[in-house]
């Protein structure tokens, strides 16, 4: 998991496969990351697969940096991923944008 | 009778109404003059259902004091009618127009939820300012029970993740309309309430619209280890519908047994349209086997199958079977051949791209341009091939070749679209030369792109240029 | 909900709002991008399609091509409407005008929807009219009217997507054969509607219609200035009989566009009664 800072956002780089046990991980990383800034962008460019339980473990990230007022937003995503949040509506409850350009606005 | 505004920051926001005239325009343009600190213009139309045409002219004088002082001006909610005005008069480009639901009363919001264009983007407004007012407001709404805006404050609350209301969430499961229930189920999932798992089962196999697919999703989201076993049994559904809403949940889940679930079903399906969705989602497992299932479609009866079946392996393109899939590009099929081209992007091997190369003059225009794209991916690929089709007959080969010339030899291209963008008689080709301009902004690029501006007759290429480096 | 949103890139949406204008005449702003791939995602995902360039080559080199774009500019031109939408009206109709009309001794009944764009308002009142037994007790005939050919045609067809249905009970949809993706309206509920193209703000439409009891005009006059407003709701003054009753949207007024109707608070809704 690749970081990289722009003008005070964090963007985060997944890779690979995101499912219960690397989407855990990604919690722990990010939640510490949220702890210091105010916000982060995950850029999904390099996530290959993901699954339900994935999901969720980005949905419970969202509760928690909703509670503590920090902002998560969501980027180049292919369209499969893109898939799975509009199938489960979910795209609708998270900020997703095309590229990384605009989640840093 | 006078233009309600206020200054703050520099920011003037004028609160227009539909019987504003000339006058009251002027007005406005004399507070712009009077106050040399207002650098934003906010031009508030949401009371507006249709406006004078006196006052739009009158707007256009304010837009030339504005443009010396560099002023933006933004007009606020203006509404599909008002702006078709606005546009059939060519005084759209003048103005930034945007919706500012901050204008409007929490009351009058939720009436817009009636609107289906509406509806959405101001759940997402109202979930992102989430606060008391509009949580009670919502409660309100669900407790007086119009099914049209129960369906959108259901979501607004699941949007803003309130976790709090989870019993008015399941008490809409039992609601009497389909688009209430399927708002109730999907916001159940996204708020993670795995008490409801059971219960959300029943629903899929309703044949109410939506409810078996939001059903489907919501129980992937709540899904432990025993539901892979659990949604497989629907995969024999007798109503083919059923099979794939289940189809779907598992390929969500996607774990091994999901995957065995699938391989299975795909085996004894009978039906083409539930076996072309099994292609579609068994292309979305890593499972080394979901290539080799594909692959073996290719060569199925059905079209429409083995266009899927290719899609799915483009989608994958992991680099397997590309000796196959290479020969697959001449299928007689020409969306196969298209998306067979469309799996090799990436790839290295220079006899598959001779290959590729070979078979262009024999394929049919999709099929082409597929392949051209494709070159623009890999690669060791020789400018030569591409830069002869900047020259062909057909606007797309040559807008598609400059694209791919671009992705791999961006000098080249350069030159080319510098030539194109002043000869070629398709805008689709001077379209995409100005993008690959704008993109390498060489030395210039800008006295180069204004030159053209007086000859130029295509209004999306003039629109494109003017966005960008101004008038 | 449910839809698949595959994005448009700027060379994408420029292309494709081209083509839409070439072939329907209508053309797309840019804040109209969202609504391009909202209504458009699913069917590039039905083609196997994740890229609106493909979609477009599809419609440019396809066999179907022809075809292909008749679907398009369906599924882009359209004002989603539903069924039973603002029902107060509707309720209003069936469970007092109607009766009354019929009790009053009328033995033949009109009622006019325009403008009535695919037709779920008009096939809306056929559907309530039936289920509340009123086509055994009088004549009654379901008039819709739209400036538009295109939409008329649609109407006619009577086949309907899922946007449609928001919000309707369950038992609403007993009045359509399902097929896919695709709902009809039953053909015993589709003979009571005379559809027809006609302009509700020119004078000859009068005549075309002839005389009527009951007028729907729902969210179009806040589309029009007030000469407009005025030469409509004149036409409709004409057109109705005594007792006439006009429904308008519920945000809409004749407040200072005309006092020769009386407006009366019929409960969950207002219905404006032609002066006596």
């Amino acid at each position: 998991m690749n970081i990289k800072s722009v003008n005070g956002k964090n963007v985060v780089y997944l890779e690979g496969e995101i499912n219960a046990e690397t989407g855990a991980a990604v919690k722990t990383d990010i939640n510490a990351l949220l702890d210091k800034g105010s916000a982060v962008v995950l850029s999904f460019k390099s996530v290959v697969y993901m699954n339900s339980s994935g999901l969720r473990e980005i949905i419970d990230l969202f509760k928690t940096a909703n509670k503590n007022k920090k902002e998560i937003s969501l980027c180049d995503m292919n369209a499969d991923i893109r898939e799975m949040f509009s199938f489960t509506g979910l795209d609708k409850v998270f900020k997703i944008f095309d590229t990384e350009a605009q989640a840093l606005g | 009778m006078g233009v309600k505004y206020e200054i703050k920051n520099g920011v003037l926001t004028a609160h227009i109404n539909p019987e504003h005239d000339l006058e009251d325009i002027q007005e406005v343009a004399k507070i712009v003059e009077n106050h040399g600190e207002v650098i934003l213009i906010r031009v508030d139309m949401h009371r507006c259902s249709y406006i004078q045409s006196r006052f739009l002219a009158g707007l256009v004088s304010v837009k030339k004091l504005a443009m010396v002082r560099k002023i933006t001006i933004e007009l606020l909610n203006v509404n599909d009618h008002i702006t078709q005005v606005l546009q059939s008069t060519n005084l759209q480009k003048l103005f930034v127009l945007k919706d500012d639901y901050s204008s409007y009363p929490l009351e009058a919001l939720c009436e817009k939820f009636y609107d289906t264009e509406k509806a959405a983007i101001v759940s997402e407004y109202l979930s992102a300012n989430y606060d008391d007012d509009i949580k009670n407001k919502l409660i309100e709404i669900i407790h007086a029970g119009n099914p049209l805006l129960v369906e959108y404050a259901l979501l607004t609350m699941g949007r803003a993740q309130d976790y709090d209301n989870i019993e008015i969430y399941r008490k809409e499961l039992e609601a009497n309309e389909a688009s209430v229930k399927a708002a109730a189920i999907l916001v159940l999932g996204w708020v993670g309430d795995t008490q409801s798992k059971e219960r959300l089962y029943s629903y899929l196999t309703s044949k109410e619209i939506n409810v078996p697919e939001a059903a489907a999703a919501s129980i992937a989201l709540l899904s432990d280890d025993t539901d892979s076993e659990k949604l497989a049994k629907y995969l024999r559904d007798e109503d083919a519908r059923i099979r794939v809403v289940a189809i779907y949940a598992l390929s969500l889940i996607n774990d091994t047994k999901a995957f065995e679930y699938l391989a299975e079903a795909i085996k004894e399906e009978k039906e083409e349209q539930v076996r072309i969705q099994l292609a579609k989602k068994i292309a979305l497992f890593k499972d080394e086997r979901a290539g080799r299932i594909l692959l073996e479609l290719l060569d199925d009866g059905s079209i429409p199958l083995r266009e899927a079946a290719a899609s799915g392996l483009a989608r994958k393109n992991n680099g397997e079977f590309t000796d196959i899939l290479v020969d697959k590009v001449a299928d007689n099929d020409n969306w196969v051949g298209f998306f067979a081209a469309k799996s090799l992007a990436g790839i290295e091997d220079e006899r598959v791209i001779k290959k590729l190369e070979g078979f262009y003059d024999s394929v049919e225009q999709n099929v082409k341009l597929a392949i051209i794209e494709v070159l623009g991916k890999c690669k060791g690929v020789d400018a030569a091939f591409l830069l002869s089709k900047i020259e062909d007959e057909n606007e797309d080969i040559r807008k598609e070749a400059l694209n791919s010339l671009s992705l791999m030899h961006a000098p080249v291209a350069l030159t080319a679209a510098m030539k194109l963008y002043n000869t070629d008689n398709s805008w689709l080709v001077r379209y995409k030369a100005v993008n690959i301009i704008l993109e390498q902004k060489p030395l210039g690029y800008d006295t180069l792109l204004r030159a053209r501006l007086k000859d130029e007759t295509n209004k999306y290429i003039l629109e494109h240029i003017i966005g960008e480096i101004g008038e | 909900m449910l839809i698949n949103s595959i994005k448009i890139n700027d060379q994408e949406f420029v292309e494709l709002k081209d083509i839409i204008y070439q072939n329907s005449g209508i053309m797309f702003a840019e804040n109209k991008k969202y609504l391009l791939e909202n209504r458009l995602s699913k069917r590039l995902s039905d083609l196997n399609f994740t890229t609106f360039k493909d979609y477009i080559y599809y419609l440019k080199y396809d066999i179907k091509k022809r075809q292909e774009l008749d679907t398009l500019i369906n599924l882009v031109t359209i004002n989603e409407t539903y069924f039973l939408r603002e029902r107060g009206q509707l309720d209003y109709l069936i469970s007092h005008i109607v009766p009354e009309l019929i009790k009053a001794g009328k033995r033949s009944i009109k009622i006019w929807s325009a403008p009535c764009s695919t037709g779920e308002e008009p096939y809306s009142i056929s559907i309530l009219l039936k289920n509340a037994g009123l086509f055994d007790k009088a004549n009654i005939e379901i008039i819709a009217t739209d400036i538009n050919s295109e939409v008329v045609a649609l109407a006619k067809k009577g086949e309907y997507r899922q946007a449609s249905f928001r919000g309707v009970p369950a038992d609403f949809m007993k009045n359509f054969d399902v097929q896919g993706q695709s709902y009809f309206i039953k053909e015993e509920l589709k003979r009571h509607v005379r559809f027809n193209t006609g302009n509700i703000t020119t004078p000859s439409i009068v005549s075309m219609i002839g005389k009527v009891d009951v007028i729907f005009c729902r969210n179009v006059l806040i589309y029009f200035d007030m000469d407009g407003k005025q030469r409509t709701i004149k036409n409709f003054h004409n057109m109705l009989t005594d007792p006439g009753y006009l429904c308008l949207g519920h945000s809409e007024t004749l407040n200072k566009i005309s006092d020769e109707f009386v407006m009366k608070n019929a409960g969950t809704c207002i219905i404006y009664l032609k002066k006596q």
